[in-house]
């Protein structure tokens, strides 16, 4: 037997207690803020907040354009993300042989999921607003959405795709099939669960972004049901930036916390239903 | 069924070509659009790039006297990510540890569905959460005018960083398989040493990914920044003062793109800020991600 | 863990020798069970394994033979949903009681799992993994690695290269670089889980005769389901089935007497019904 240094009793014992204590750090912050927006959100929010335009600058009256406009920009962002997205990952998957080119694409995909949201904003304001000269319109912050989207959504079809065992392929072929029925009975029903949940994923996040959209979509008070593709909405990211901005104002920031709790509401159901999707329909267990 | 070998084949040949062409056309399309907000973003720099005495380089920022000095932005930005980082990474850490060492895959896979509910917050839900509790308990505990201070930021930040950092760094660590885990306990080991001397060898290119990735959405956050971080165009004094207000390249655009006017040199000064900050996250991803597939190479 | 002699020691303390000479068995398990959740892999079982010499738990997969040996050193404590019942004696000293820190009773426990698994750093490193809680001068350690290597048949191989990654062995010298890891430690029981499972025949041997060595001098407890194996290396046979005992006996008695007619048809047709 040997003699034991105890030093090292001493440190473990130490170690064990802040990673327990680092724990209980992250569920005190996690309750925090969960807390704070459920407990804040709860007293702010009613049927008739829900479905009553705002009045007096948002700070009375509900939030029922700001919903409608963030419905409509991120719903309207994910039908144009879609086919590009599924295109890209079927491109990758089903015709591209050459390496160099795999490798130019994920760096794009991967350079996109990088730039700040701010900037996606100014490249729009840029590019439509003012190049093109659509002006502020809900639609120019539905496309750049939609650039935001891509990459989560491609990589994740990308990914579902690369999990098809190789032999459905080459069964299918031994079978006579010509590509594109493979692509269709193999390729498409065996990666459907990573286009949803990457969308799905991907439209949790879109719906809370206020950078983007703030300089070239969006308008703060006045706005309605917009009648062409050229006219702002109001949003309830944008909404709240408005309303925090009064902080001060515990009316206004009462409603804040509505809009909050609307918006955290809407993103968990986006991201809890990618998760339910994905354990339904995950073929045997892959992530 | 021996009509069947006289069947023609279903498909004509050009319907697979179509979906090939509109495979390759989506392909390009997602290739080019970086290349169109990169160009676009050098462009429009071009106006106060060709401007001499813009004092880009210097501490002042002033549009309508012509000066565009952008260091107090820069040096904002890298202050706040480096609180951010103080802030996120130990408890990151620790708790990545916690995690993957615990017993139960039931709490393992619970805490990992609610890191992925957190990562959905949007950002400026996290600042109304800064404007309406944590400046104010900043202001009381430094006994200040304003909590709409650096400190702030960066402590907000953090905890904004902290499930993205958490999430992959336990992947990183799971990662190690078991086996080593049980030798190493077999031989007596606590399990700080066995985490030192068995598990970080082989998964700190996973943890390093990660950082990086932490760090490089903590310079690229906007809304929540500038809700909490006082907007003010100065260095602090002294340099390494948390407690001064401040900005950081974020919020300056966050707060300034809307009201300068289209093609001024003030307009093209905040998108040649904004081209300095894709280039420096567009990097660290870049970097995160050759750290984040090797990280198996010992196994 | 005694602090006896002012100076770090390598020889044995000289109370825990005495018990073990007092002591004929090295192990005492006594109406042990042990469970995944609900289900029970082991039910009530008693054993005494005797000091010294090879013995072998041979049955066929999924009997409890892992798990009861992963519960002499508490390694399945911290398996999910693990737990048992009963009481196991290792030396005199109970192993869930006696024992309030558990890395003590795993360094006088080695153990050998099927799959090697050296740690992606240098040979020498891997030696002294195990050392490191202990207060030994540079010497001492460069002896006892040097003593443990030539003791795990594996010194002649890597003396002139211990800087080597570990990983440049190959798997038949990476487990016998495992059992050298565990002798460091001067552990007085060795724990083995079938660990010529996954390498090749003639490396097996080399270590079914290391093993064999080894007995003179430790208690060795070997988990395996391989029957000409048994025949080669085993003093004393416990055939279990079904987290039970079947049979057991000495190497001699099991192969040509065995009462149980479960037992013979094993070892014959290496086959069992319950």
């Amino acid at each position: 037997m040997f003699k034991v240094v105890n030093k090292r009793h001493f440190t473990e014992k130490c170690f064990a207690f802040s990673t327990r204590f680092s724990l209980l750090i992250c569920a005190s912050v996690l309750l925090f803020l969960l807390g704070s927006i459920a407990i804040q959100g709860i007293g702010a929010i009613s049927l008739e907040f829900l479905f009553t335009p705002a009045r007096e600058f948002g700070k009375s009256g509900g939030i029922f354009y700001q919903l409608f406009g963030s419905l409509l920009i991120v719903l309207v962002a994910a039908l144009l993300v879609l086919p590009i997205a599924f295109g890209t990952a079927l491109f990758r998957n089903a015709y591209n042989n050459n390496l160099a080119i795999a490798k130019i694409m994920d760096q794009s995909l991967y350079a996109l999921n990088a730039i700040p949201s701010v900037t996606y904003g100014i490249f729009g304001l840029i590019f439509f607003v003012n190049f093109l000269g659509t002006g502020i319109s809900w639609f120019v912050g539905s496309i750049i959405l939609a650039i935001m989207m891509l990459p989560t959504v491609t990589l994740s079809t990308h990914q579902a795709m690369l999990a098809i065992p190789k032999i459905y392929h080459e069964n299918a072929a031994a079978l006579g099939l010509p590509k594109k029925e493979i692509i269709r009975r193999v390729t498409l029903p065996q990666s459907f669960h990573g286009i949803v949940t990457g969308l799905l994923i991907s439209l949790a996040r879109a719906i809370g972004e206020t950078a983007p959209i703030m300089f070239i979509a969006t308008a703060f008070s006045g706005v309605k049901v917009p009648g062409s593709l050229v006219e702002p909405v109001s949003t309830l990211p944008t909404h709240i930036l408005e309303l925090a901005q009064q902080s001060t104002d515990p009316q206004a920031l009462q409603n804040a916390w509505g809009a909050s709790l609307t918006l955290v509401t809407l993103a968990a159901i986006f991201s809890g239903f990618a998760l339910f999707l994905r354990r339904r329909l995950t073929p045997e267990g892959h992530s | 069924m021996s009509t069947l070998a006289a069947m023609p084949p279903k498909s004509a040949p050009q319907h697979g070509d179509a979906l090939k062409a509109y495979c390759q056309i989506s392909a390009i399309l997602s290739v080019l659009i970086v290349a169109l907000i990169l160009s676009t973003l050098i462009l429009q720099s071009g106006p106060v790039l060709s401007l001499k005495n813009s004092g880009m380089f210097s501490t002042h920022w002033n549009p309508d006297a012509g000066q565009y000095g952008m260091m107090p932005m820069v040096f904002g930005s890298v202050f706040v990510m480096i609180i951010a980082a103080i802030v996120a990474f130990p408890i990151g850490l620790m708790t990545a540890i916690y995690i993957s060492e615990t017993r139960s895959s039931k709490l393992r896979r619970f805490i990992k569905s609610v890191l992925e509910l957190l990562t959905g917050i949007p950002s400026i839900v996290y600042g109304l959460i800064g404007v309406a509790y944590l400046n104010i308990w900043v202001a009381e505990a430094f006994d200040l005018q304003s909590g709409r201070i650096i400190l702030t930021a960066g402590i907000l930040l953090g905890i904004m960083i902290l499930p993205t950092f958490l999430t992959l760094t336990e992947d990183a660590i799971s990662t190690v398989p078991a086996r080593f885990r049980e030798n190493a306990k077999a031989l007596g080991l606590y399990r700080h040493e066995i985490f030192k001397l068995t598990i970080l060898p082989q998964a700190k290119s996973g943890i390093a990914g990660a950082g990086l990735l932490a760090i490089g959405r903590a310079l690229g956050e906007t809304m929540a920044v500038m809700l909490v971080i006082g907007s003010l165009d100065r260095l602090p004094s002294p340099l390494f003062n948390p407690l001064s207000s401040g900005q950081t390249i974020t919020s300056k655009l966050g707060r300034e793109v809307g009201e300068s006017a289209f093609g001024s040199a003030h307009f093209s000064a905040l998108v040649f800020m904004s081209l300095i900050l894709v280039s420096i996250t567009i990097v660290l991803t870049i970097i995160s991600q050759y750290f984040l597939s090797r990280k198996n190479t010992y196994v | 863990m005694t602090a006896e002699g002012s100076a770090p020691q390598l020889t044995l303390v000289a109370g825990s020798k005495s018990r073990s000479e007092a002591s004929p068995s090295a192990i005492q398990i006594e109406g042990f069970s042990a469970y995944y959740g609900k289900n029970c892999i082991i039910s009530d079982l008693s054993l005494i394994i005797p000091d010294k010499g090879v013995t072998c738990l041979l049955g066929p997969s999924g009997t409890g033979k892992s798990t009861l040996l992963r519960w002499l050193n508490r390694i399945n404590e911290d398996t999910e949903n693990a737990s048992f019942a009963g009481r196991i004696k290792i030396l005199g000293r109970d192993v869930m009681r006696d024992y309030p820190d558990v890395t003590e009773l795993r360094r006088e426990i080695g153990m050998v799992f099927q799959q090697p698994c050296v740690f992606p750093c240098s040979i020498y490193d891997n030696m002294l993994m195990g050392l490191r809680n202990f207060k030994l001068s540079k010497s001492e350690t460069r002896n006892i690695i040097e003593t443990s290597l030539k003791q795990a048949a594996l010194w002649d191989e890597v003396a002139n290269r211990l800087e080597a990654p570990a990983t440049s062995l190959s798997l038949g010298q990476q487990q016998r670089l495992c059992i050298a890891r565990a002798l460091a430690l001067k552990p007085k029981v060795l724990l083995f889980d079938e660990p010529t499972a996954s390498i090749d025949p003639i490396s097996s041997r080399v270590i079914e005769d290391l093993v064999m060595s080894l007995s003179e001098n430790i208690s060795i407890v070997m988990v395996t389901h391989n029957i000409a194996q048994t025949k080669r290396i085993a003093d004393h046979v416990v055939f279990m089935c079904d987290g039970k005992i079947v049979e057991q006996g000495s190497r001699s008695h099991m192969f040509s007497l065995a009462t149980c007619d479960k037992t013979r048809t094993y070892i014959t047709e290496e086959f069992c019904d319950c």
